[in-house]
């Protein structure tokens, strides 16, 4: 059993979407709907443009602007951010719907001819590129001023006010960004599978985000969590082959590791609870009166 | 993590919200048609021109009050729970395997014993999650999506497997429960049931002990101030369970009627978006019961009305996901009812 | 005449949530060159005011003009060279000490291991002059709030200001290290003929380093004047003057039997007590001095860090407040809209927490009963406001009437208050006053947690202050004058 590539690309892409977004302070959500949009993004400009790097911009283009959505209802309006992007997880996939009901007639799958996942050097083109970004990530996060300031902003406005930056427009870009990968995500499984299908993104968006907190939000250890879920789903794809294991198990396993993993380390941030005691003889209210 | 604001709107923000929401379907659809007139008239008139559209209107509102009811009770004690898809999922498959099992001769026991399963199904669900909240400070909110999450294909291979699943079917589902305790149906053939209608004394009870007892006003105290709660010596586990676990348990409830009432077998994801449902119907009732069965209605009739206007051929864009898409983005924009941000 | 570096003019701050007026007018003078000592008791509106220079509250009027120019509100007050290092400074606890210190200012496009390294060579000797090391490396949760303190005081510094504002900046340093510290920004000062503020309760050290003192009260600075000028008796004199408000109730307290039973103990603490029925103490100290830690400790919202608490002879150490109210206590807390109510509610609501099971008829609260016994509650205490109103909308002193007014109404047997009258006017403290003494009359033994240690002498029959987080004496009321009190507060006596 090699290294799931297919599986470990899209995955490893939108837990970075997620990552960019979690470490500006606002969790995002709709990255599940921004993956599949980007997925249909992806499939249609390359079925009408055959051009692959125009139908990948276009994913990306696309994600940001869904991304800078989100940052407008959070930011400006002043929405809460994890039901406006709840909001926004509900529209995609409508809207997703609506373009291809318009084009095709059909909500089917969209097929494409020609090759759109190239191989370089016997490596996936894709995984090459996530694998990029990944290292972006990193470098840009942790070692410019930028992804400084962005990680400062997400820990609260306090201390981006004392040191008098403004966190919006730091957010607003981590946002944009987010929806980009969440975007190129969906674009990269559509473009490997050749076909737009609906429900692609099957949970993925959400998978991502189990990723980045099993990856304790730094990229490297997000691409060795991504590396696991990406084993275990291929495990479950092997085994419902063979039937004798509940497959269920296996596919809900991950987040019920993640339960745990983030129960325990919620434990151990904050602390044992101090022992409170409890009177040792029964005690009646207004027992007690001057 | 940003901490949550509180995601109660106030009532501008709410009618601005659905002003919006339902502005936006009519321009689309009066633009975007090819038959403006047809369209609307599908989508005011459509859900309300029959039998079978009343009964799936009536269906529909009658379990979202029930999974509105949920969140609602969550919200009102200052908890999120966002497991209500799996809660109802795992209640579906509780009440369809007790079928399974028990002596036809039950009748209306069964049925009853099979919605009590499915009851406790949730219920634990989500009081778990609430106990995590209690001895680990672990946030609901992401325990329960988290559970829920890892419950849903758990009970995907349970309702496939052996003893419970399907012979030869186009769905995926499993087999159907006996005759004996399907739940009889109203307006056939729509999907609305007897044990539908439970909802509202439901609703009612709750509305009643939330707002008119001594539990009901520690459990909003819960939510409005927890440190003002804990002051006053009300105890913050047991707050911090309850609710969570009834909040489960309603969706639990909702999920086994739906199995037994409308499909008699469990189909696979007939739970998808009822939490999301739900959280969009405490939102507009803002966590007050009383407001959850027009809240329910409302939101039925939306729903409802852009289905009608996909089956009449007049607009194939599900507005009803562009309804509670535009309420669930507005509705808590603190903006649109002059809060400061 | 050279113009002052910065010129505060008419600054004016009100609180909206209270009516608290922080800064009433405030106009002085800070020039090129001096550290100016800032003094004043606790709601003084010393922080306010700080606030007020460093951009970071908005003034209701009045203006800074910094080097001939009004700061404008788009104005960003560190860009403009005017930086306040807080007593507890925002932090991350995930970024590195250096992180929080160069942020804003990184200087480098690229942080490698090379940038870092000289960044923490600059910021080491950065620091050095103060006589403070630091492990940059260490994360702000690992770092512990004086690191943090000094990371942000090197952070700001980095960036040049004109002014430099420390608050209460030798509150956790020992003697040689505020020595150094201070030393070293005077010297600045000189050098770069900027000019430094720092708050501060420790009077030597503002007339050993500042070249003027500005004292504060209620509001207002009540007086500028040099070291030279000036002794420490009198500083202490102009922080705590003799002048006092006649007590109105002239009526004093039947001191309580002698072998009457102790109804409210603590041992082994550092505040250590025996408080009888009907007695009144009242517990005080600077900020940051020991007795803000009481509040949560006496009332067991915290545990006790040691020692024990007994209650009608009952150990209750580490119980929990519900079981504490069971026993009989009450509780009126410092945070009113975060901890004593709920905001948002009805006033009919926020009164009837205790009472919600006897209200109930066969299970079910009935508005009018609720709305019934509010009533009886403001005619008895003289409450203001409509049941089914909100509490926001009362003012600071009326929230703080219901409050009382619901934990007295419980009878209880150990009644705790915690900064009761801030925020209130003349009028509501009188009232305040006769309440807790007409509780005391009742029997309950009253705990009074103040920073504002003259309101003791109205209220208290006992009076114990607190230095140094410690109890330094505990005497009757009238063992007590406002200079002695003082001299205890301050540290110079015990």
């Amino acid at each position: 059993m090699g290294v799931p590539f297919d599986l470990l690309t899209p995955l490893l892409v939108a837990a970075l979407g997620a990552l960019w977004s979690e470490r500006a302070g606002i969790l995002n959500i709709a990255l599940e709907g921004q993956m599949l949009s980007g997925a249909l993004a992806g499939v249609l400009t390359f079925h009408f443009t055959g051009n692959l790097t125009l139908a990948l911009a276009v994913a990306v283009g696309f994600g940001a602007v869904t991304g800078l959505l989100l940052a407008w209802g959070t930011l400006d309006l002043g929405a809460d951010p994890f039901i406006a992007a709840l909001g926004l997880n509900l529209l995609l996939p409508a809207l997703a719907g609506w373009v291809s009901f318009s084009l095709f007639g059909n909500l089917g799958v969209i097929r494409l001819t020609g090759n759109a996942a190239p191989v370089l050097l016997g490596v996936p083109l894709f995984l090459i590129l996530a694998l990029v970004l990944a290292g972006a990530t990193q470098a840009l996060l942790f070692h410019t001023p930028w992804g400084l300031r962005i990680r400062a902003a997400g820990t609260g406005p306090q201390l981006m006010i004392s040191r008098g930056l403004d966190s919006r427009v730091l957010q607003r870009q981590a946002l944009a960004i987010s929806g980009a990968l969440g975007a190129l995500a969906g674009a990269f499984l559509a473009l490997n599978l050749g076909a737009f299908v609906p429900g692609i993104s099957a949970g993925k968006g959400w998978i991502a985000l189990v990723a980045l907190y099993l990856g304790m939000r730094k990229p490297l250890p997000v691409l060795a969590a991504c590396l696991v879920l990406s084993w275990t789903e291929q495990a479950s794809n092997l085994l419902q082959s063979f039937r004798d294991l509940p497959t269920g198990l296996v596919l809900g396993l991950p987040s019920l590791l993640t339960v745990v993993v983030f129960v325990a380390t919620t434990a151990y941030r904050k602390g044992g609870r101090s022992k409170v005691n409890r009177p040792s003889f029964p005690v009646r209210k207004s027992d007690n009166r001057a | 993590m940003n901490r949550r604001t509180n995601p109660l709107a106030s009532g501008i923000g709410t009618l601005v919200a659905l002003g919006l929401a339902l502005g936006l379907a009519v321009v689309l659809l009066a633009v975007l048609s090819p038959n403006p007139a047809g369209a609307l008239r599908a989508f005011f008139w459509g859900p309300v021109s029959s039998g079978l559209a009343w009964g799936n209107l009536l269906n529909q509102a009658l379990l979202l009050s029930l999974t509105g009811l949920a969140a609602s009770l969550a919200f009102g004690a200052g908890a999120f729970n966002l497991g209500g898809e799996g809660q109802t999922y795992t209640g579906g498959l509780a009440a369809l395997a007790l079928t399974l099992v028990l002596p036809v001769a039950w009748g209306w026991g069964g049925i009853l014993a099979a919605l009590l399963a499915g009851v406790m199904a949730g219920a634990l669900l989500g009081g778990l999650s609430g106990w995590l909240k209690v001895r680990f400070e672990a946030d609901e909110m992401i325990t329960t999506f988290l559970l829920s999450a890892s419950a849903v294909p758990f009970v995907n291979a349970v309702m496939t497997g052996p003893g419970i699943g399907a012979a030869q079917s186009m769905l995926i589902q499993s087999r159907p429960a006996p005759e004996a305790f399907w739940i009889p149906g109203l307006l056939a053939p729509s999907n609305l049931h007897v044990g539908i209608l439970v909802a509202v004394p439901i609703v009612v009870v709750f509305a009643v002990l939330v707002n008119h007892t001594p539990w009901g006003y520690r459990l909003r105290l819960m939510g409005r101030n927890r440190d003002f709660a804990r002051y006053a010596g009300i105890s913050t586990g047991i707050y911090a369970l309850v609710p969570l676990g009834l909040s489960g348990g309603l969706h639990g409830l909702a999920g086994a009627l739906g199995v037994l009432g409308t499909q008699h077998s469990l189909v696979q994801g007939f739970s998808a978006g009822w939490g999301w449902n739900g959280i969009a119907v405490a939102l507009i009732a803002r966590s007050n019961p009383w407001a959850v069965l027009p809240a329910a209605a409302l939101l039925a009739f939306l729903d409802q009305a852009g289905r009608s206007v996909v089956l009449q051929g007049q607009f194939p864009f599900q507005l009803s996901a562009l309804f509670q898409a535009c309420i669930l983005f507005f509705i808590t924009a603190r903006r649109l009812h002059g809060r400061p941000l | 005449m050279i113009p002052p570096l910065v010129l505060l003019q008419g600054l004016t701050k009100t609180w909206p949530e209270n009516g608290v007026t922080a800064c009433d007018s405030v106009t002085l003078e800070i020039r090129a060159g001096e550290v100016l000592a800032l003094l004043g008791e606790n709601g003084a509106g010393k922080s306010t005011l700080v606030g007020l220079l460093a951009g970071t509250i908005r003034p209701d009027a009045g203006q800074v003009v910094l080097e001939g120019r009004t700061l404008g509100i788009r104005d960003r007050a560190l860009d403009c060279g005017i930086a306040l290092v807080p007593q507890h400074p925002p932090f991350s606890p995930e970024l590195a000490l250096w992180e929080h210190a160069i942020l804003g200012d990184e200087r480098y496009r690229w942080l490698g291991p090379r940038a870092k390294a000289l960044l923490i060579q600059e910021l080491t000797a950065l620091a050095a002059p103060w006589g403070f090391q630091l492990d940059w490396n260490l994360s702000g949760r690992e770092a512990g709030p004086l690191a943090l303190q000094r990371a942000t005081l090197t952070a700001l510094f980095r960036r040049k200001p004109r002014l430099l504002i420390l608050d209460e900046p030798t509150a956790a340093l020992p003697g040689p290290e505020a020595e150094a510290l201070l030393s070293a920004v005077s010297l600045w000062a000189k050098r770069e003929q900027t000019a430094v503020v720092f708050i501060t309760h420790k009077l030597p050290e503002a007339l050993r380093w500042a070249d003027r003192i500005a004292v504060m009260r209620s509001g207002r600075i009540s007086a500028v004047v040099t070291p030279d000028q000036t002794s420490l008796e009198q500083l202490g004199s102009l922080l705590f003057p003799a002048s006092l408000v006649a007590p109105l109730d002239t009526d004093p307290l039947p001191p309580p039997a002698a072998d009457a039973p102790v109804v409210f103990e603590t041992r082994g603490t550092r505040a250590d007590f025996r408080l009888k029925a009907g007695e009144i103490l009242g517990l005080t100290s600077l900020r940051g001095e020991g007795a803000e830690a009481l509040e949560e400790e006496l009332t067991g919202m915290s545990p006790l860090p040691q020692g024990c608490l007994h209650m009608d002879g009952h150990d209750v150490t580490g119980w929990d407040i519900a079981n504490l109210r069971k026993l009989g206590l009450s509780y009126v807390p410092s945070d009113r809209l975060g901890r004593g109510s709920s905001p948002h509610s009805q006033l009919a609501s926020n009164v009837i927490p205790y009472r919600v099971g006897q209200l109930a008829r066969r299970g079910l609260l009935r508005r009018h009963s609720v709305r019934e016994y509010f009533q009886d509650l403001k005619n008895r205490y003289g409450l203001a406001g409509e049941a089914g109103q909100r509490l926001v909308t009362l003012s600071g002193g009326n929230i703080q009437k219901l409050i009382l007014a619901r934990e007295m109404e419980q009878n209880p047997r150990v009644l705790i208050l915690a900064e009761p009258s801030w925020g209130l006017d003349l009028e509501a403290r009188r009232i305040l006053y006769g309440l807790i003494r007409a509780s005391a009359r009742r029997g309950t033994a009253v705990v009074l947690l103040t920073s504002e240690p003259l309101e003791l002498f109205e209220v208290c029959t006992q009076i114990g202050a607190l230095a140094g987080g410690q109890l330094r004496s505990l005497r009757p009321a009238s063992q007590w004058t406002p200079e002695t009190l003082g001299r205890v507060l301050l540290g110079l006596d015990s």
